[in-house]
């Protein structure tokens, strides 16, 4: 049996052949070795493959005996060849696609950073550019190691950075440096942190500058880290010729302290309010070198109120830049909300209250709330305003100056 | 003449326990399912129809009917027929 991989890659022809009695041809082809399979009857002849190295010679016996061999089709890889050459234009083009997205994946398009906390995402960003990774870089230009050793230099929050390239997208990830806190840890007073009124002082080192009762302003001292010495009144006056230099300390303390916090709010009886309805018409226009074509058109209807927002857009191209406009209406109506008088109290004071804590912060310890009324009633604004004092502590250590100018 | 030595090869074929189909060039039909014949052993096709086909032998010829006949391999001494085969004949 002939192995039908081998016809194929010797090259099939399949012939139909015409004449009187074509079994004659089929008898002569085979007693002179020519290899003939899948004979059959068609209405005009008879249609057979025969392989490519024997067609010349069935080709003869036909001429010989006056029949008429035609090929209706020819299959394997000799023939491959003629398919190629025939569709030139579309093999060429497989291969520059295939080229060009090769080529394309080469590149790195999208750059991504994960990781940061503190610093700027555009700062890393900015900094693989300078040492070659950016969208668009090719990737043959940089070696991975060599920018993260660069980036991790020039970077020093950073405590590692690692790039990894996966297709075109490069992700940044980076670990930050943790500082340790910065302690004072040369001599320092405790001052006031706000405005108060000191109810108990606490001295673990320095000397107390205030007692109960006082009203400080901000950035009093509170307790000094200037400590002059004390005689000792066990000792006999021998050392009185010792000079009484005093010496700096670290002010450590805790100082607890009255604290007021204010809140306001207000809330109006009557408000206009202006609402987007949702009504919405566009307008886009294209600038091309100085011609304006408008690709679509605003179809306003009677808008009583309304938005616009121009958007301007530059797209450069090597013919020449492009400009795009787009304009927005949004239709706006009004809103007109009425309050009663409970109403608007709740609401103000709703308000007053947000206000207080945005500026206490929490977790207080509140001793006393008031509340306060400040518009009269004829008024059609509600104002009110909530009053609470509190006790904390307003210990800072602030170090001391000691420089040419300090004290 | 030509008659006497065909028995006599038959008669020492028969002695010898040796098979016909290679000592005496006798056809030899394997036949699969209705659908497919091989043939060995023959000597040339006479007619070929989509419904007929008559191939020569060493002695007479073989008359296979049927539909769609089609003569999948041709070979010097093997032949494969395929087509819904009706029936298969030996004509002197």
């Amino acid at each position: 049996m002939s192995n039908r991989f081998l016809n194929q890659l010797a090259g099939i022809i399949k012939v139909n052949l015409r004449g009187e009695r074509p079994e004659k041809i089929i008898n002569l082809a085979l007693s002179r070795g020519i290899h003939i399979w899948d004979i059959k009857k068609t209405i005009d002849g008879m249609d057979m493959k025969v392989k490519s190295s024997g067609f010349e010679a069935l080709e003869n016996i036909c001429e010989e005996n006056n029949y008429s061999l035609e090929v209706v089709k020819q299959e394997g890889v000799p023939f491959l060849k003629a398919l190629f050459v025939r569709r030139l234009g579309f093999w060429v083009g497989a291969v520059i696609f295939i080229a060009a997205l090769y080529f394309m994946a080469s590149f790195i398009w999208f750059i991504d950073v994960s990781g940061n906390q503190k610093v700027d995402k555009s700062r890393i960003i900015m900094m693989a550019a300078k040492y070659g990774v950016y969208p668009g870089a090719p990737r043959w230009t940089f070696s991975r190691s060599e920018v993260e050793g660069a980036m991790l230099r020039d970077l020093s929050e950073l405590a590692y950075v690692k790039i990894d390239i996966k297709g075109v997208k490069a992700n940044i990830e980076v670990v930050e440096k943790i500082f340790p806190r910065e302690e004072i840890s040369g001599p320092c007073h405790i001052v006031a942190a706000k405005e108060a009124v000191v109810e108990e002082v606490l001295v673990l080192a320095g000397e107390a500058q205030v007692e109960a009762g006082k009203a400080v302003s901000k950035g009093e001292i509170l307790i000094s880290g200037v400590v002059y010495p004390q005689k000792n009144p066990f000792m006999e006056e021998v050392e009185e010729v010792a000079e009484e230099k005093p010496s700096l300390v670290r002010a450590r303390g805790r100082v607890k302290a009255r604290v007021w916090y204010q809140g306001y709010g207000e809330c109006r009886l009557r408000t206009e309010k202006m609402l987007l309805s949702g009504k919405e018409s566009s307008e886009i226009k294209l600038e091309i070198g100085g011609k304006t074509i408008s690709i679509k058109k605003a179809k306003i209807k009677d808008y009583d109120f309304s938005i616009c927002e121009m958007k301007e857009k530059k797209i450069k191209t090597p013919l020449g830049s492009v400009r795009v406009y787009k304009t927005r209406w949004q239709e706006q109506r009004k809103k007109v909300t009425l309050y009663s008088e409970e109403e608007a109290l709740s609401k103000a004071q709703e308000k007053a209250k947000k206000n207080l804590l945005e500026k206490m912060g929490k977790d207080k310890n509140i001793i006393d709330q008031r509340k306060r009324l400040l518009s009269s009633p004829s008024d059609l604004i509600i104002r009110v305003q909530l009053s609470v004092e509190t006790i904390e502590d307003i210990a800072r250590a602030e170090p001391i100056n000691i420089g040419p100018n300090g004290n | 003449m030509e008659r006497r030595r065909e028995l006599l090869n038959k008669a020492m074929a028969e002695f010898l326990e040796l098979p016909g189909d290679l000592v005496l060039d006798l056809p030899k039909i394997t036949v699969v399912g209705r659908n497919e014949l091989y043939l060995e052993n023959h000597r040339g096709i006479i007619e070929y129809a989509l419904n007929r086909l008559r191939i020569n032998l060493s002695r007479g010829f073989l008359e296979i009917e049927g539909e769609e006949l089609q003569i999948k391999t041709l070979m010097p001494e093997e032949m494969g027929i395929s087509g819904e085969i009706h029936s298969i004949r030996f004509v002197d």
